[in-house]
């Protein structure tokens, strides 16, 4: 099951992009849902169907050669680049916390509606909430 | 924190490709760790004064700083 996990995630992919596809020429005027639906269709097949046939490709890659499959893994799990992958994401959430705070001053001003506001704002107060229960349980464990 | 990881391995005539094949890292990081910008884990520190068959503090030189 987990060899074929990426097949399957292609081929998923392909299915959503031809059933996207269909679905602009099936539904000339299209309403509602249906307007939308195509589109995220397509999009969301495409980065499937590229996620998992990039996977393949790398996997096939990595079993013919396996110094390079040895030294992939050293970079993977090498220590240095964990910390300096940690340390910029860390750095990204910073700076998409202060991104986000703006963009809701922005769009509070604007008069934007609260339901577009809302949500904008829930997401954000989940994203904090989230990274705060980590930091407490981190605290805890170590 | 300034090390001794140069000296010694030169002293011993392994490549840092060699090193880092041997710790499992990469390359970059014993260059980083040579050049004092990177200091090591515990566990790699330990890993490195184990390779060479020396202490920890006979690798790397505290600096009260």
């Amino acid at each position: 099951m987990k060899k074929a996990k990426h097949t399957i995630i292609m081929f998923s992919g392909l299915i959503l992009l031809i059933a996207g596809l269909c679905f602009i020429k099936i539904f000339t005027e299209p309403q509602g849902f249906m307007r939308t639906l195509p589109y995220l269709c397509i999009g969301i097949g495409c980065g499937m169907f590229s996620y998992g046939l990039s996977k393949i490709i790398n996997k096939r890659a990595l079993k013919k050669d396996p110094v390079l499959a040895r030294q992939m893994e050293i970079e993977i799990n090498d220590e240095r680049n964990i910390e300096h992958a940690n340390l910029s994401k860390a750095k990204g959430f910073t700076m998409m916390t202060y991104v986000f705070s703006a963009l809701l001053l922005v769009y509070a001003f604007m008069g934007v509606s609260p339901k577009i506001l809302l949500p904008f704002v829930i997401a954000y107060l989940f994203v904090q909430f989230y990274a705060l229960y980590h930091r407490l349980k981190i605290d805890k464990e170590q | 924190m300034k090390n001794r990881l140069e000296e010694i391995r030169k002293e011993r005539g392994i490549k840092q490709e060699e090193l880092a094949a041997e710790l499992e890292v990469s390359r970059q990081t014993i260059g980083s760790l040579e050049n004092g910008r990177y200091n090591p884990s515990i566990l790699l520190a330990f890993k490195i004064a184990r390779y060479f068959n020396m202490s920890i503090e006979e690798i790397f030189l505290y600096e009260d700083d």
